[in-house]
């Protein structure tokens, strides 16, 4: 099986599966248990929040599902690849094809115009012809409505622009997943609408969107929420529907 | 697959160069200077290698030389018809005096040639003026010691031990085949065998030619075959019934002052690794800031599919830029140093440099050194940043965090101490790799700054100590063997005179033995010295000096003893000609003790090698009761300035009770000459140091630089509650002072073994000898007033920067 292959629509299949996974962090004061056997099935197009106190896990559970990090235990099966074996360069490989990753801070790269961030994910992958590629670009920037800004610099940005045109970067390879740490956590909350309304439709388009946010507002709008306190799955509105874990 | 290279990275590269331009100049800078250093000495080395063959090759040095007495007609068809040597040619080789008409004497070493017109072993070229000379007129060679004031002094009076003529100077020939005779004091000078007949007019029976100079047939570098040839020759010669005295091997294709050139130019080489080195260190430092200034964009990359090796890709293509701005005035820079370089080399070897072209492979080098050792040193660093996980990089932790700033125990004395001074030694330590590699720069800049001028003073301490080991303010060579008492009684009467000492001085060859090798046969002064002499008193370096009752027992000097070709020490007994001395046979001597004799004057020999004996011991195997060929002279006023007035009048009470003198030096000249050697060394280290210093302050700015750089967000709440420009801009310069500091101990610490390797290095150069240490804390404050200056200069540009960082552009930096 082609590990970094393309994602292969498959109706409503599980694309996220993590099952008994635990992560362990040495600290000097012994080992911290950051997740502890939790399980967790993310379907094909669904958007899903992730809610939980600072500390309780959520970012630890993205690195995990983005293969930027390991599980301790447990297994970690994403778009139909197994994480844990794929080394350090397949990981990235398969993320730029794979995963749109969304920070709180953006992390554009301040030296490339909006466009050219755009156009990095697809130079590292190597994906879509060079001929194609600027005109995607340009497409992508017009969907999260900031076509005029395409020859800014980061810094030239306001932070919902710059938003937007990170969420714009994490399309580039049109990939299956987008995976969002608190995108909305350094914006105002009329900014923070706008975004959130990004991610919806980019869900009614067909992609998964998991989000960590702190927003309760927001979380209350997700069709699915997840809650984690001290790395255990407290409360998933979803379970009434379909059960969680076995 | 996507390649390691695109466009789009090269825009990020590009830009990334652009949005720090003093920390670009930096690296550039620092891979320019380093360049600088290593292909100067590489281009130097190109010219030379070429110009060696040019000029000393192209004299056709002999393969050996034979010293024959009683050459006559008969001998060379012995050579060149029965042994087929390549060439033969007839010379004679002896010191004279030579005499200006307004009374100024100085030494000279004549060689007699057989032809101008036809030279063809260790030949030599004319470089101005008439040529051929005609009879009656001689030549000077243009490394003369004294060739100023000899070229235009109209006819000059040569006085050599048998009498002497008037000649008058035709002109100057270029021979690079010997050493530079204003090295030794020296001057050289050529005469036809026509010209020489005027001298020996009242003999005409006695040869003219002593010295047969061959050079073999085929392979001439091969000193085993030579000496063996060497060997056919003396035999059959001999067979024929000449007398063969001597036998010389010079080493092929090595000029006599070889060893002075291997050494400079290791040095130079040395100094060149070095600066390559610190300039690697620079850019690993600057390439290292880079990585870690960008430690979010390397994790963002990775994140959104990045592979390692195409992040390696971004930042060999950083390095690669710098390089590719940096390579072309390096080059230029290095050819322009590599010429200068080597055209000082020739100099101190009698070289003219021909052709200064520098061959394309030593550009290619340049330009491979030029790329390859900045991806090099930015190896490590690279792969710090492409091993770096997402995670690790996008760790939100402030760079220098708490437990990693070894600062924090000093913060609460900030009350005590200035407070600007405090913040600026806590900023200092933050960084210790970088702080570390800035610091040994600047200290071994330092070192080499004030080796430079402990070496002069070594230098100075080591010809004054010299000077206090001889007692004598004259050395009067005497023409021929005098009765002691007669030229006694005519010095004594100038009332300066404080005392005499009569010696015999003579130029003997070694025996050759089954033991004895012909090419490392030792040719010398054989010293007859009264065993309790007041005029020398030699350290001695391995066994006794001479004692009263001794009789074949001979004291060497050091320069005898460390020489490589020959290998002889206390212990040893060793076979002298001393035919010519009038003793019945040739004396076997037995080494009981080595001297060390700074300085020792050459007088026209090759090396300035001298024995001591039991002067009346060697008046007794002689039958020579009493008589002396040299005089030492003590004065009640040893200044130079007495010394130059009281030469003339020596000379004439000599001549006044005709006593025929062939050469008389003052001491003080003889030492005054070593002591200007040292500008040639301190010209050289003050170069070095400048190369370094001015690497040190590229590290620094460097340094300060990125400091501010990753402060800039401190900076921005220092002003945001209120610091002005000015406190900032004296932060910085407060950090780069205590830098200075701190590079200074450590100079401090590593000046005295600096010191002394290149002291030990110069002194065998051109001594033979170590150097008498001497550490000048004079030195010391004059490092510390250049490197605290260095320092202000060196943060002068990052400390504007800090000042003028605005708040909010600041705090928004990412
Ligand atoms: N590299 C690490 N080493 C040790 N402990 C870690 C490491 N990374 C995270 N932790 C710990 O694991 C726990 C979970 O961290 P994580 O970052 O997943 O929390 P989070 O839910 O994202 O919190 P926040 O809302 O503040 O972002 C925390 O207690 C954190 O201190
Ligand atoms: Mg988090």
């Amino acid at each position: 099986m082609d590990r970094s292959g393309e994602h292969e629509p498959t109706g409503f299949s599980t694309i996220v599966d993590l099952s008994r996974v635990t992560k362990n962090y040495e600290t000097p004061a012994g080992e911290f248990v950051a997740l502890d056997d939790l399980d967790l099935q993310i379907v094909e197009g669904e958007l899903v929040a992730i809610v939980g106190k600072s500390g309780s896990g959520k970012s630890t559970l993205l690195n995990l599902m983005t293969a930027i990090d390991h599980p301790s235990r447990g297994d970690v099966t994403v778009a139909g690849t197994e994480l844990h074996e794929l080394t350090e360069n397949e990981a990235a490989r398969w993320r730029g094809r794979n995963v749109g990753l969304i920070f709180q801070f953006f992390q554009l790269l301040p030296t490339l115009t909006a466009v050219e961030n755009i156009l990095l994910p697809m130079d590292f992958v190597g994906r879509f012809s060079k001929s194609e590629r600027r005109g995607r670009a340009l497409e992508l920037l017009r969907r999260v409505g900031i076509e005029d800004q395409a020859d800014k610099l980061p810094t030239q940005l306001s932070g919902g622009q710059q938003q937007r045109v990170a969420i714009a970067r994490s399309l580039a390879n049109d990939p299956p997943l987008i995976v969002a740490d608190e995108p909305t956590g350094n914006l105002d909350s009329k900014t923070s609408d706008a975004i959130v309304s990004l991610f919806e439709q980019l869900a009614e388009a067909g992609s998964t969107v998991v989000m960590v946010t702190h927003d309760h507002d927001i979380a209350d709008r997700m069709p699915r929420r997840v809650e984690l306190a001290d790395g255990v799955i407290v409360a998933d509105s979803m379970v009434g529907a379909r059960p969680v874990g076995n | 697959m996507a390649g390691l290279f695109s466009p789009l990275r090269l825009k990020k590269v590009w830009a990334d160069l652009w949005a720090n331009e003093l920390r670009t100049l930096m690296s550039v800078l620092a891979v320019t200077v380093g360049l600088f250093g290593a292909g100067s000495v590489l281009s130097a080395y190109a010219i030379l290698d070429r110009e060696i063959d040019a000029n000393y090759s192209g004299t056709n040095p002999p393969s050996f030389v034979l010293g024959v007495d009683d050459i006559d007609d008969g001998l060379k068809p012995l050579l060149v018809d029965d042994l087929n040597f390549a060439a033969v040619e007839l010379r004679r080789t002896e010191p004279v005096r030579i005499e200006t008409s307004d009374g100024q004497a100085e030494a000279a070493q004549l060689r007699v040639v057989e032809d101008f017109e036809s030279l063809e072993v260790a030949t030599f070229e004319p470089e101005r003026g008439e040529w051929p000379p005609l009879p009656g007129q001689l030549v000077l060679e243009r490394s003369s010691a004294d060739l100023e004031e000899l070229e235009h002094a109209g006819p000059l009076w040569l006085e050599r031990s048998a009498g002497g003529v008037e000649l008058s100077v035709a002109g100057v020939v270029h021979d690079p085949g010997r050493a530079p005779g204003w090295q030794d004091d020296l001057n050289y000078v050529y005469v036809s065998a026509e010209t020489f007949a005027q001298f020996v007019a009242d003999s005409p029976n006695s040869s003219v030619f002593n010295e047969v100079y061959v050079v073999v047939d085929g392979d001439t570098a091969d000193i085993v075959r030579n000496a063996e040839l060497a060997s056919t020759a003396r035999q059959r010669l001999e067979s024929a019934g000449y007398s063969v005295s001597s036998v010389a091997v010079p080493p092929p294709g090595e000029h006599p002052h070889n060893d002075q050139m291997t050494a400079v130019l290791f040095l130079l080489q040395a100094f060149g690794v070095l600066t390559l080195l610190l300039a690697a260190v620079l850019v690993a430092v600057i390439v290292g800031n880079i990585v870690n200034q960008q430690r979010r964009q390397l994790g963002a990359m990775k994140a959104i599919g990045a592979t390692g090796g195409q992040i390696t890709g971004i930042y060999l293509m950083l390095v690669l830029a710098i390089s590719a701005v940096a390579v072309l005035p390096g080059v230029f820079l290095a050819s322009a140093a590599g010429r200068g370089i080597a055209g000082f080399v020739a100099t101190l070897l009698n070289f003219d440099v021909t052709d200064n072209g520098i061959p394309a492979s030593i550009y290619v080098v340049q330009i491979l050194l030029g790329f390859a050792v900045p991806v090099l040193a930015a190896a490590a660093p690279i792969w710090i940043g492409v091993r770096m996980s997402v995670r690790d990089a996008m760790d939100d932790s402030p760079a220098g965090s708490a437990k990693r700033n070894p600062s924090a125990h000093v913060v609460s004395a900030q009350r005590v101490v200035g407070r600007v001074t405090m913040l600026a030694v806590g900023n200092v330590l933050r960084r210790r790799t970088r702080l570390a590699a800035t610091i040994l720069i600047l200290g071994l800049a330092g070192a080499t700054f004030t080796s430079a001028i402990n070496l002069t003073s070594s230098w100075l301490a080591t010809i004054d100590a010299a000077s206090d080991t001889s007692q004598f303010d004259f050395d009067v060579n005497l023409s021929e063997p005098y009765q002691q008492q007669r030229v006694e009684e005519a010095l004594v009467e100038l009332s300066e005179v404080n005392a005499v000492e009569g010696w015999t001085e003579t130029v003997v060859s070694e025996v050759a033995t089954q033991s004895a090798n012909a090419d490392e046969l030792l040719l010398g002064f054989l010293n007859g010295v009264p065993a309790e002499t007041t005029m020398v008193d030699y350290p001695v370096l391995d066994g006794r000096w001479l004692q009263p009752g001794d009789t074949n027992a001979i004291v060497i000097n050091h320069e005898i003893a460390q020489d490589p070709h020959i290998d002889i020490g206390v212990g040893d007994s060793i076979i002298l000609d001393t035919a010519g001395l009038g003793a019945d046979k040739n004396v076997e001597w037995e080494v009981v003790g080595v001297v060390k004799q700074v300085g020792a004057p050459r007088r026209g020999l090759d090396a300035p090698f001298h024995m001591f004996v039991n002067v009346d011991y060697l008046n007794e195997l002689t039958g020579n009761n009493n008589y002396v060929t040299s005089m030492k002279v003590r004065t009640d006023s040893p200044s130079a300035d007495a010394q130059a007035v009281l030469a003339p009048r020596l000379d004439e009470a000599l001549s006044d009770a005709d006593i025929g003198v062939s050469a008389l030096s003052s001491t003080g000249d003889r030492l005054q000459i070593l002591r200007d050697h040292v500008v040639v060394i301190v010209a050289f280290l003050g170069l070095m140091a400048v190369l370094a210093i001015v690497v040190g302050s590229l590290a620094l700015t460097s340094l300060m630089s990125i400091n501010v750089l990753e402060r800039r967000r401190e900076i921005g709440m220092m002003r945001a509650v209120g610091a002005t420009g000015g406190i900032i801009q004296r932060l910085v310069l407060s950090e780069a002072l205590i830098v200075g500091l701190l590079a200074w101990v450590v100079t401090m610490v590593i000046t005295r073994p600096v010191s002394v390797l290149l002291g030990d290095a110069a002194g065998q150069l051109f001594l033979r000898s170590d150097l008498e240490n001497v550490f000048s804390w004079y030195a010391a404050l004059v490092w510390l007033v250049v490197v605290l200056f260095v320092s202000l200069v060196a943060a002068f540009y990052p400390a504007r920067q800090a000042s003028r960082l605005a708040v909010n552009a600041v705090l928004a930096f990412d």
